[in-house]
């Protein structure tokens, strides 16, 4: 795939946040450095994500997809540029502080699901809420609450390895809704499923967008990138194309 | 075959190819085994090891029985009636332990002295280096002086020379003909527990103590005797009965109520120590069980790391039970060079372990690496083998496919560590237990050292002093001046505070008693229908030599002497117990061995005789005090021979030793000083079997600690490594630190605390076994029970910490990029 125009800084006052944006980023690059070779993972970001949208990332194995998710939330931090988050800097909090707005501000759902194996579905679904210290009650009355929302109300005492793909990660969903957060980052969560699992699951973000949810997914796979509003394609640790709906 | 040998050689190349892992195997395997070869040695050459006599199971202890008094001495009389009269030994034979100056032979030395019968060495089968036994009647009273010296001392004098025989030893002043030299392979202590070698072997008959010929005195005179083939200890039993059942019809005036006891000589020998040998033969056990499960959970966690290897094993053909043999095979190998090293460090460590300890335990010498210890450590090499080397044997044979393939998927992962978790909880438990004994044995140990002896130790020295030979002969008068002179010497000296010489019993030390009857009641019909007290004997300056405390009454003067009326001191238990609600002061007893009327002045506190913790076990408390000053000429003529002296002084005792040999030296250069001890050392080394109890089970306690406290540091470090992921995704989902940490360390508390738990009843259930050895402190002691539940969480957690830490530091990004 040829990329066909070249993206562009955006101008300035387009760039700045108003209202409706939720994560701002500023020119972000990402470059590793191991064994005196330097990866230019990321080499200027310019994104905005409004509240409320449904974006996905796509682009050829190795463009940084997954390096430009971690940094959206806050599991990594940029080599240079700024990340704006409601309308607040990152770049100089500390590593309690991030994860704390990790904990309170971003859901993620991954592509082999990531339960905890030891927990059951509803202590699954109900940790974040755990690191937030919410009262006992109000936890169950959430974790309630998300698990009906992606129809898994009835397995909460199964441990993960009792249930199918598809199931964990609707577990795996309802754990990253759980804590409302302002954006749900989705690294292609249905790669580990069948066709119909996936599409299983895509119908549920999208429902979950249709009642507000902000999400930005990272996916391969053309048929459901068309489920978001918005698709940036990356090549090369840049956004070559932005296509929408 | 070739395919063992096949596995053998990959065994050892693969504990070549992790050297660290082999290590740290080995050297736990090696600490468990060792400890426990150690303390079997032991074990096996105290208490399994036969006496070193021929046909030994013949060889029994005989004591003088009286009421209250199981094993109590026999005087010279009976036991010649006894040998006469008996049907079941083959011979008889009396000892009793003594110490005599040696002079003419370079500078004059105590000697350690036996006093035996002729039959002594023949029961015991011990024949002479050179020269001969004692012949039949060479041990009677009036017979030609004789005597048996040790190799060491025929060494040490006489340069092993064979013109020994027939020379004349000069022993307390009087000329004794050496007949024969006594082999140094022959222990005492293989015949009298705790005794020390002698060096000289007197027949008993030149004791010269007129109170030989006494049937009712009590001299502590014991005997041996050999069973006639074919008698059990009961038939003698029996037949003693009959013989002193007779002898008290016609000697009812001493003989009435006088039994004999008979105990297999090996009981006798090692009966004192039996009991804590056993315990810390358990102890070493929970050692070796805590150290190989420490091994299994490593095998466990490395199996889990080697799975793939196994499954290309298996994939390629292998069946269960060869890849079942591989890991057996590599095991046996761990095991044997634990084995190995084991046995090495208890060859080396155990004589030099017992030295470090100061223990007096009985044939010690008989300790050592046999035929039976080698045995032993094969087989709990053997044990401990397949003890750790089961559970992952059985891992690697049973794999759980399904669970495995969805771990892929990041499933389940909790059924694997259970067994991990349930063995770190067993190893908890096991060091609990361990601990709450040493922990006992602490509070008992302080209870003990609490106890008020009802003396003032610190600062008393006590030594025992032998006049010059040529005062033996000469007038009571004399011997009674030369102890005015020495008290005299010794109270001029710089820094003393008082002195007194002793003699008959002393506190934590010899033991004397007699029998008495009050003023009034008609002379009971024998001597075990008297009134029994312990009886000891000393001069004006003893109660503030020794500090004890004046209650009512007065303590003796100088004006006590053999022309004034004959007064005794009793202490607080004796009035109790035999003038209660009275006031024994001005009461006069009839005393059985002087047949004296003698009146009571005063009551001074009770002292400690038996040890600060048996005192109050002893039947035998009542003490009553006669005046040196009035001592009868008999007795006072034998005191020449050796006789205590206690000084209080300002000073150390240390400092006094040298200012006492040499004012002594002044009076005579002929007088022999020996046994310096201070009354500190008295009681501490009364406790020593205690503290070598104490020292042996807290080691134990404390390597049971380190090896429980490496387990669960290794189960959690090793959880923490499988669990880098699941970390990884709790910090992504928002987990702080802190979070992490508390998860980890969480996690080890619930093994710790279940640890606990198990252990408690494991403790409660156990402790009962060492009650024995408690004193004052219940088994189930609360204060020692909590404190080591709180020393072994405190431990646990700060074992967690480090693995929790690694975990708190876990990047999430790498984690979750790590699938
Ligand atoms: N921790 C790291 N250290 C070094 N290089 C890294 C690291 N993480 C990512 N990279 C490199 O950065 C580039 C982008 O990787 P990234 O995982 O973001 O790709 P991706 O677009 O998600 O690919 P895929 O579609 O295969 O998941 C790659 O070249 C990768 O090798
Ligand atoms: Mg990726």
């Amino acid at each position: 795939m040829e990329p066909t125009t070249q993206s562009k800084p955006p101008a300035p006052g387009n760039g700045g946040t108003n209202g409706h944006t939720l994560i701002h980023l500023d020119g972000v690059t990402k470059v590793f450095f191991t064994d005196e070779v330097e990866t230019h993972a990321l080499s200027g970001i310019y994104l905005d994500i409004r509240r409320g949208e449904y974006l996905s990332i796509s682009g050829p194995s190795g463009c940084g997809k997954s390096t430009l998710l971690s940094i959206l939330g806050l599991l990594d931090s940029p080599t240079d540029g700024k990340y704006t988050l409601n309308e607040s800097p990152l770049e100089a909090l500390s590593i309690s502080d991030r994860t704390r707005i990790r904990n309170r501000e971003i859901g993620f759902i991954f592509q082999a699901f990531n339960l905890i194996g030891d927990l059951t579905v509803y202590e699954n679904v109900e940790l974040p809420l755990t690191y937030r210290g919410m009262p006992g009650s109000e936890r169950r009355q959430r974790v309630q609450e998300a698990l009906e929302r992606v129809g898994m109300s009835h397995r909460v005492k199964h441990y993960p390895a009792q249930l199918s793909g598809g199931q964990q990660q609707r577990v795996a969903v309802a754990r990253a809704l759980v804590g409302k957060p302002s954006i749900m980052l989705a690294d292609e969560p249905t790669g580990n499923l069948d066709s119909k699992n996936g599409e299983a699951v895509m119908e549920l973000l999208r429902d979950l967008h249709r009642e507000g949810a902000t999400i930005c997914m990272v996916t391969h796979d053309p048929r459901y990138a068309d489920f978001a509003e918005r698709t940036v394609h990356l090549f090369d640790g840049r956004i070559v194309e932005e296509t929408r709906a | 075959m070739s395919t063992l040998f096949q596995d053998v050689r990959y065994g050892l190349r693969m504990l070549a190819k992790n050297p660290s892992f082999t290590v740290v195997v080995v050297v736990t395997l090696a600490l468990g085994i060792g400890v426990n070869t150690a303390m079997f040695s032991v074990v096996n050459g105290v208490l399994f090891d036969p006496l070193p006599f021929p046909e030994a199971d013949h060889l029994v202890a005989v004591h003088g029985s009286k009421p209250n008094f199981l094993r109590g001495s026999i005087s010279y009389p009976n036991f010649l009636d006894w040998q006469k009269d008996n049907h079941c030994f083959s011979a008889m034979a009396l000892y009793r332990g003594t110490g005599m100056s040696l002079t003419g032979l370079g500078e004059p030395e105590r000697l350690r002295a036996e006093y035996i019968t002729s039959d002594f060495f023949t029961i015991l089968g011990v024949k002479p280096v050179i020269g001969r036994n004692l012949a039949q009647g060479e041990d009677g009273i009036g017979a030609a002086p004789t005597v048996l010296i040790s190799e060491g001392l025929w060494q040490r004098k006489f340069g092993a020379s064979r013109d020994v025989l027939g020379k004349t030893l000069s022993l307390d002043g009087r000329g004794l003909s050496v007949i024969g030299v006594v082999p140094a392979s022959f222990h005492l202590d293989s015949v009298i527990a705790g005794a020390m070698d002698r060096d000289v072997y007197v027949p008993i008959g030149q004791w010269g103590n007129n109170a030989l010929t006494v049937r009712g005195a009590g001299l502590g005179l014991h005997a041996i005797a050999r069973l006639k083939p074919g008698v059990t200890i009961d038939q003698a039993r029996s037949d003693m009965s009959v013989v002193t059942q007779s002898l008290a019809q016609v000697y009812p005036d001493n003989d009435r109520g006088l039994g004999a006891t008979i105990d297999p000589l090996k009981e006798s020998v090692t009966g004192r120590v039996r009991s804590i040998l056993l315990v810390m033969l358990g102890a070493v056990g929970f050692v070796l069980l805590i150290a190989c499960v420490n091994v299994a959970n490593l095998l466990l966690a490395r199996s889990a790391g080697r799975s793939q290897e196994f499954a290309i094993r298996a994939a390629m053909g292998a069946g269960n039970w060869r890849v079942m043999r591989q890991v057996l095979v590599e095991t046996a190998l761990m095991a044997f060079l634990g084995g190995a090293l084991g046995l090495v460090m208890a060859a080396w460590g155990t004589h030099s372990a017992l030295a470090a300890l100061h223990v007096d335990l009985p044939r010690a010498w008989a300790v050592g690496v046999d035929a039976k210890v080698l045995l032993f450590t094969l087989g709990i090499s053997i044990f401990a083998a397949i003890l750790f080397g089961l559970a992952p044997a059985l891992k690697i044979t049973r794999p759980d496919l399904v669970e495995t393939l969805k771990e892929g998927g990041r499933g389940g992962s909790g059924t694997r560590h259970r067994i991990q978790s349930a063995f770190v909880v067993v190893e908890m438990a096991m060091a609990f237990v361990l601990l709450i004994g040493a922990g006992l044995m602490l509070r008992t140990m302080a209870r003990i050292l609490n106890v008020n002896p009802g003396f003032e130790p610190h600062n008393v020295t006590t030594f025992s002093y032998a006049f010059p030979p040529a005062l033996a002969g000469s007038s009571a008068e004399t011997v009674r001046a030369a102890c005015r002179q020495l008290n005299q010497k010794l109270a001029s000296l710089p820094g003393t505070e008082a002195v007194s010489l002793s003699w008959a019993a002393f506190p934590l030390g010899n033991e004397d008693d007699e029998n008495f009857w009050m003023e009034g009641q008609p002379k009971p019909p024998s001597a075990y229908e008297m009134n029994w007290t312990l009886t000891y004997v000393v001069e004006p300056g003893y109660l503030k030599a020794m500090g004890i405390s004046l209650k009512h009454g007065r303590f003796f003067t100088e004006q006590d002497n053999p022309h004034s009326p004959p007064v005794v001191v009793v202490d607080e238990m004796f009035a109790r117990k035999f003038f209660p609600d009275q006031d024994p002061i001005g009461k006069r007893i009839h005393l059985n061995n002087t047949d004296q009327l003698a009146e009571i002045v005063g009551v001074v506190g009770h002292v400690s005789q038996w040890g600060l913790d048996s005192d109050e076990a002893n039947p035998l408390r009542a003490q009553l005090y006669h005046a040196f000053g009035q001592l009868d000429d008999a007795p006072m003529k034998l005191s020449a021979s050796g006789i205590g002296v206690v000084i209080r002084s300002s000073v150390a005792p240390a400092a006094l030793i040298g200012s006492i040999r040499k004012a002594t030296g002044e009076l005579s250069s002929d007088r022999v000083v020996w046994g310096f001890e201070s009354m500190d050392e008295i009681i501490s080394d009364s406790l020593a079997s205690r503290r070598f109890s104490l020292m042996l089970l807290g080691a134990f306690a404390a390597t049971a600690l380190l090896l429980a406290t490496l387990g669960i540091y290794g189960v959690l470090s090793y959880l923490v490594g499988q669990r880098t992921h699941e970390i990884a995704v709790r910090m992504a989902l928002g987990a702080q630190k802190r979070d992490v940490l508390r998860l980890i360390v969480g996690e080890g508390m619930v093994l710790a605390l279940a640890g606990v738990g198990f252990g408690l009843v494991g403790g409660l259930a156990l402790t009962r076994f060492v009650s024995t050895l408690l004193y004052n402190v219940q088994p189930t002691d609360p204060l020692t029970f909590i404190t080591v539940s709180i020393l072994l969480a405190v431990v646990a957690v700060a074992a967690c910490f480090i693995p929790a830490r690694r975990a708190a530091k876990v990047d999430p990004l790498a984690g979750l990029r790590y699938q």
